[in-house]
């Protein structure tokens, strides 16, 4: 893929690295210093200097033929300009952006070109606020296209889905298991993979499935 | 006086002051939203009857503080293009604001933004074009820019070479027209067959594109 990335902070980078052995990479980043020392460091990644909310410096970085851009610097201000500018008037498929301040989430819709905002306070937020439930479904972000949530529910010893298979589950349509993260290995499931107690299972599944997602995983949730 | 309009103004630099001043001296009601406190800090005499908000432009509960909700207009002139643009969008799509008004320095954000229904003030090429019309085209003196100054309206008194001539030898379809002319101190529109007389003020409308072209009608050029 053809990825885009405005912002070369440390998530910025962080993901540039790990996506630059399969995707062509491009960073935008506006400040020298930072911009030089990512190219040192990348030197595989195209860095364009400039200000990413500038059509021009967009132009430059040729985000039309991009597959995917992500918006990620730490102004939230600047990520939804660059994600309007890059699906309105760029068409890019697919644009992902941070949002840095929670207060600011609700701006993060298509209504700005973002296809999927992402919101570490808010995920710390979830993980925190239903910590006291182990085993409840938590939410860990919100795909804005589709209304599709991705959720995470870890596995008690009591879950009635431990010791089945995926396909004993019997999951409805609306759900899809994406991964199980299990003694902290990342396994992607297919339909034999039998699931165990401690196993977190990420699942992407419409919004408000919450209630048939417990059912399904059998996890009892005490009354807080 | 026109209807009294209650106007939030985003934004309390050298424009917002100054805006907000001129809108409360015409009697209108304003209230005013800055990130910064210490803009609110001024003389007495300086200062505005409206209230201040302290806050992002774009939040909507500061908007709501200030009364975006039975707001007539908004006006979005913080020093950032991005905030302005945030702050309009918020007052339009949210609040349905009837008026919306963003200042966009980029010339292209500008351009794009103004596809929205929010009227962009250009700052940058407005500005820019200004200052190039009084270097390239100093006799004609540019009164009135409509949009972004891609159609100006142009105050010439009548050359003496064209005192008798048909008035329609200024016009060219979509490039310039004669918008009304000042004869001795009457404004009037110019009908069928009128000719130019001594000392007639012309309103002009002329493209942009098409200055130099006006000069050469008026023999201001060769």
């Amino acid at each position: 893929m053809n990825v885009v990335i405005v912002g070369a902070g440390k998530t910025g980078v962080f993901l540039a690295e790990k996506l630059r052995s399969n995707h062509t990479i491009t960073m935008i980043e506006s400040r020298p210093e930072r911009a030089e020392l990512v190219q040192k460091r990348m030197p595989d990644v195209r860095v364009i200097r400039g200000d990413g909310c500038e059509p021009s410096v967009l132009d430059r970085a040729q985000v039309g033929q991009a597959d995917l851009v992500a918006a990620l610097t730490g102004d939230d201000e600047d990520n939804l300009v660059v994600s309007f500018l890059a699906k309105t008037t760029l068409n890019v498929p697919m644009v992902l952006a941070r949002t840095n301040h929670p207060k600011n989430e609700w701006m993060f819709t298509k209504q700005w070109g973002v296809d999927l905002g992402v919101s570490t306070a808010s995920v710390i937020y979830n993980l925190i606020d239903k910590e006291v439930s182990l085993g409840d479904v938590i939410t860990l972000m919100r795909l804005s296209a589709e209304n599709m949530v991705i959720d995470a529910l870890t596995l008690t010893a009591t879950s009635t889905a431990v010791g089945k298979s995926i396909i004993e589950l019997n999951l409805p349509k609306c759900a899809h298991i994406m991964a199980i993260i299990s003694n902290g290995e990342v396994v992607v499931p297919h339909g034999e993979t039998v699931l165990a107690a401690g196993d977190e299972v990420l699942i992407l599944s419409e919004c408000g499935e919450e209630a048939m997602l417990r059912k399904t995983f059998g996890v009892h949730v005490e009354a807080k | 006086m026109q209807n009294r309009l209650h106007v939030v103004i985003g934004g309390y630099g050298r424009v917002g002051r100054y805006l907000a001043r001129m809108l409360e001296f015409e009697g209108h009601s304003v209230s005013v939203i800055d990130q910064d406190p210490l803009v609110f800090e001024c003389d007495e005499a300086e200062d505005i009857m409206g209230q201040k908000f302290v806050g992002p432009v774009f939040d909507r509960d500061v908007l709501e503080d200030a009364g975006i909700r039975d707001a007539d207009c908004f006006c979005a002139v913080t020093s950032g293009d991005n905030s302005n643009i945030l702050a309009a969008r918020t007052a339009k799509e949210q609040y349905r604001v009837p008026r919306v008004i963003a200042r966009i320095y980029d010339p292209r954000r500008a351009e794009i933004y103004s596809g929205l229904g929010i009227s962009t003030v250009a700052a940058v090429s407005w500005t820019s074009t200004r200052l190039l019309d009084m270097v390239s085209h100093p006799d004609l003196h540019s009164e009135y820019q409509y949009g972004n100054a891609e159609v100006e309206m142009m105050e010439v008194t009548l050359p003496a070479a064209l005192i008798g001539r048909s008035v329609s030898e200024i016009a060219v379809p979509g490039e310039i027209s004669i918008g009304a002319i000042v004869r001795r101190g009457q404004a009037v529109l110019p009908g069928e067959g009128w000719t130019f007389e001594k000392d007639d003020i012309l309103f002009i409308n002329v493209l942009r594109e098409s200055a130099a072209k006006l000069e050469r009608l008026l023999g201001l050029k060769e």
